[in-house]
């Protein structure tokens, strides 16, 4: 009967995805979920079933330890601070480039991206020597007492390095989008520029600049390679918690090395859900002005 | 009282003269001392000593070895994860599925974890004391502290680069091109050779640059898996640390100054292509 | 080539787009879906072109069932509303591209394929823009070249999503007239998708009114503007006055008077609603019997003729009626003035 010529495929239930006369979704996908199963998934599963092997007191023993301890305030501090110096200026880079003409400008703009492709053993090696007491910084601190190489300032130096651009490319396309009638509509109802900032433009571009600040913190708090070669690595005074990682690996402590690397995991992971909520968030809100 | 201005300032779109040039100033100081001084010592340090010195370290047989090795590296984990970026992003923008977003959020997963904890994954699954060390062991396989190491942590760091540059692209370019081009005949791979690879070839060129840039530099990741072999597993940001911990400074200076290079031949081509397609390669705001 | 849709259905998620559409179109007809966004039109056409596929029912062309022949072999012309042209492509080779996609033995060789292009460009009246790029081009003309594209496969069937959506008034005047001679002189079988009432009347020969996922009328222009099936074809096409009626004697009874209309098949008694086009509305003086007692509340001058607003006496309803400024000049008709609307043309459906 006819009837079945087009009803032939039962309707399931919940069906998983919609049909499309574009082809290659099974291999694409296929494809995509093995490979991502392989090289990311099941690794990391290695790492978070390891508590299990070592049952949850060894892995609270590993956590606890006061080298441990130090190490993650070390990271997170430093990362913390890192990463609130970079919303700041971030956020006045961000605006200079969008708004402003001035010469230079492009090469200022390409510039912001060296911390993404320059290696950050590079960065490490040539923070240190700007830092360090005899260096071209270093030298004007160095009368005042004020060392920042080798102690935790160095750290904060290198993270704030590595982290620059995250809050920079993340507000800039934003503000790119702001619609400049806005700020017209402010002005006009009596708004001098500082409230409109503060009122309009600040508002629409806060989901952007919390986004580069939770990436730039996320990044800085995993550093090694910049961090290694400026931080001095002094245990309880100037040790990042991934060196530490890298230091217990070298003894064979393989559950400790993964009782610090789990706790930094389900960070990574926090930042990952609070950044995905923001995006969305953001999303919307471009469409909206749009 | 309605207050005078000078019309300079009348535009109620932008601030003052004085505001402007200090808030410029203050970015271009920022951008100056935090990465222009850097990048600078990098190359007036490895020139410390003349160009002789130079030379002699970079031509050294460890560092030359070293070479190799990066750009061996990169060779194997760029195009894999330039098939996975393809598959992956014509899975996510051509097609309606659940779970979708959860897969854009798993394939950004390398990027919010620590380089260090990349390459601890694979020491604890296949290291001498890991899940399948012992298993491969057997069998004569070594992962860990071999070539396999490094590619695999390498592939495991720079893993979302070009999916993360394609998925927004061909998002926001739809899929009626495709639908058109099938409507009118085309099959599969003609649509996506003739159709969609044009349409998204600067983006992806892009992301395979920003991908190579990261293979090549990664320092973390490598250096858990690397076991630091002089002439055998040393890439060339490992052997920049070498040197510099052997206070070497001028050898480490001058193989840092050759990925300093690299930086910088990756920004030109970025910066150039941003100039000519622009707009069409906004999606790649984080990395 | 003939088409026959029967008992479709689609949905996506918790949306049923279509919920059994059944449609028959004659070879060489001009078919217009019209209705109002999100009633499902697009998603009909684009299972047409087999772009989507419906949860049920069946699509029969020329007699065979087409369900399982893909898009790419369908040979359907498909104009996209937003033309999707290749944006990395001229203009000829656009319009080459369905030839030159095709499978070695069946593609036409290179000149051949050149002269189609030259063929299909002074077709579209765009000889001289072989060369150049679709971001190049007005919106006028990539709507042509669109078109072009999609005839160079020399399809059974040309479908066409708004076609003339994206275009400035003036430019979508031209390409209608031009569009209906080009649908005639290639005998093609076409439908188009369109919310706009009036494009519809002006280029189809068949009109199909779509609501919620179904058809509420197929029809002649002029049967569809004339005879509306139901309520909503009424009110969507062109400007209707609604009042509530009861039916009695065979008789609408609005407010006191009964009057003449025509009546719901069975014409049982019971309540009503009465629509009226505002040109089927007359203007007589107060007391005319067979008429509503109204006043004059504002008139203004809307293009060709005169739009008066009346206020009802009995129920302060206000009733809108389109005019010659030859009648308001004649009766002396003014702002203010009581008046008689006497509703020369009436449909009434039963109250729901």
């Amino acid at each position: 009967m006819a009837t079945t010529a087009l009803t032939g495929r039962p309707r399931p239930l919940l069906r998983w995805k919609q049909p499309s006369v574009i082809p290659g979704f099974g291999l694409t996908l296929g494809f995509a979920l093995t490979y991502l199963s392989l090289i990311v998934l099941i690794p990391l599963v290695a790492l978070i079933l390891r508590p299990v092997d070592m049952g949850f007191a060894g892995f609270w023993h590993a956590v606890s330890a006061p080298r441990v301890l130090a190490s993650l305030k070390i990271s997170f501090g430093a990362a913390l601070l890192a990463a609130i110096i970079n919303a700041f200026f971030g956020l006045i880079v961000a605006w200079v480039l969008v708004r402003y003409r001035f010469p230079m400008k492009r090469f200022v703009d390409a510039l912001v991206d060296l911390p993404f492709a320059l290696p950050t053993a590079v960065a490490g090696i040539a923070l240190t020597g700007i830092y360090a007491p005899n260096g071209w910084i270093g030298r004007f601190f160095e009368p005042l007492g004020i060392k920042l190489a080798f102690t935790p300032l160095g750290i904060v130096i290198a993270l704030i390095f590595i982290s620059l651009p995250f809050v920079v490319r993340t507000i800039q396309p934003v503000l790119q989008d702001f619609d400049a009638e806005f700020e017209d509509a402010a002005a006009s109802l009596g708004a001098t520029r500082w409230q409109t900032f503060l009122m309009v433009i600040l508002p629409s571009i806060a989901p952007a600049l919390l986004t580069g600040f939770a990436l730039a913190f996320a990044r800085a708090v995993g550093e090694y390679g910049s961090v290694i070669f400026i931080a001095g690595n002094m245990p309880m005074v100037s040790e990042v918690a991934p060196l530490l990682i890298v230091t217990k690996l070298e003894q064979y402590d393989y559950a400790g090395a993964s009782a610090i690397a789990i706790v930094m995991l389900c960070f990574s992971f926090l930042i990952l859900l609070a950044v995905n909520r923001l995006q969305r968030h953001l999303s919307r809100h471009r469409e909206r002005v749009a | 009282m309605i207050r005078r201005i000078s019309p300079a300032t009348l535009n109620v779109r932008s601030e003052p003269a004085w505001l402007r040039i200090l808030l410029i100033a203050v970015s271009v100081s920022f951008i100056v001392v935090m990465l222009v001084l850097p990048l600078i010592s990098v190359f007036t340090e490895a020139l410390a000593k003349g160009f002789a010195p130079y030379l002699a370290t970079i031509a050294d047989s460890d560092a030359l070895a070293a070479i190799r090795l990066t750009l061996l590296v990169a060779v194997i984990a760029v195009p894999l994860n330039l098939v996975f970026g393809l598959c992956a992003a014509w899975a996510v923008a051509k097609f309606d599925f659940r779970g979708k977003s959860l897969l854009i959020t798993l394939i950004d997963l390398p990027f919010s974890v620590s380089p260090v904890i990349s390459g601890l994954i694979y020491v604890l699954l296949f290291g001498a004391r890991g899940w399948l060390g012992p298993v491969l062991d057997e069998y004569g396989i070594k992962i860990i502290f071999t070539v396999t190491g490094l590619v695999l942590a390498t592939i495991f760091v720079t893993f979302p680069f070009i999916a993360r540059e394609l998925i927004p692209l061909m998002l926001e370019q739809g899929s009626e091109e495709e639908e058109a081009a099938i409507s009118l005949g085309a099959g599969g791979l003609q649509t996506f050779l003739r159709v969609t690879l044009p349409n998204v070839a600067w983006g992806l060129l892009y992301g395979v640059l920003l991908c190579n840039a990261r293979a090549m530099g990664e320092f973390g990741a490598v250096s858990v898996v690397s076991g630091h072999i002089r002439g055998k597993t040393n890439t060339v940001p490992l052997h920049v640390e070498i040197l510099y911990n052997e206070y070497d400074f001028v050898g480490a200076f001058a193989v840092a100054s050759l990925l300093a290079l690299l930086a910088l031949v990756t920004l030109v081509c970025k910066s150039l292509l941003e100039w000519k397609f622009g707009d069409r390669l906004a999606g790649g705001a984080k990395h | 080539m003939s088409i026959n849709l029967t008992g479709i259905t689609k949905t996506f998620g918790s949306y049923q787009a279509l919920r059994g559409v059944s449609l028959q179109i004659e070879k060489g007809q001009f078919l217009a879906l019209l209705g109002p966004s999100g009633s499902g039109k697009t998603t009909l056409l684009r299972i047409l072109a087999g772009l989507d596929f419906p949860d049920s029912g069946h699509l029969i062309f020329d007699g065979a069932d087409v369900q399982h022949i893909s898009a790419r072999d369908r040979r359907v012309g498909f104009v996209f509303q937003h033309y999707a042209l290749f944006r990395h492509m001229t203009v000829a080779e656009n319009i080459a591209f369905g030839l030159k996609v095709r499978p070695r033995g069946e593609r036409p060789n290179k000149s051949v394929i050149a002269d189609r292009v030259n063929e299909l460009l002074r077709l579209v009246q765009l000889e001289q823009f072989g060369g150049r790029y679709p971001t190049q081009l007005s919106g006028g003309q990539r709507q042509r070249i669109a078109l072009a594209r999609a005839l160079a496969i020399e399809p059974k069937v040309l479908l066409l999503d708004e076609p003339f959506g994206a275009l400035d008034a003036k430019v979508r005047k031209d390409l209608r007239r031009w569009l209906r001679q080009l649908h005639d002189e290639m005998g093609l079988t076409s439908i188009f998708v369109t919310h706009d009432q009036e494009e519809a009347l002006e280029l189809a020969d068949h009109i199909a009114v779509m609501s919620e996922g179904r058809i509420e009328q197929i029809g002649t222009p002029d049967q569809v503007y004339h005879n509306p099936a139901t309520p909503f074809v009424f009110e969507f096409l062109g400007h209707a006055n609604r009042l509530t009626c009861r039916i009695v004697n065979g008789k609408a009874a609005i407010g006191d008077v009964e009057m003449a209309a025509q009546l719901p098949g069975d014409s049982k008694p019971g309540d009503g609603v009465a629509f009226v086009r505002p040109h089927d509305i007359a203007l007589q003086p107060p007391g005319t019997s067979q008429a509503l007692p109204s006043r004059i509340r504002y008139m203004f001058t809307a293009g060709p003729g005169v739009r008066v607003e009346l206020e009802r006496l009995d129920n302060g309803e206000i009733l809108i009626a389109d005019l010659a400024h030859e009648q308001v000049q004649k009766g002396g008709f003014e702002i203010g003035q009581p008046v008689a609307a006497q509703l020369t043309q009436i449909t009434v459906f039963p109250a729901r």
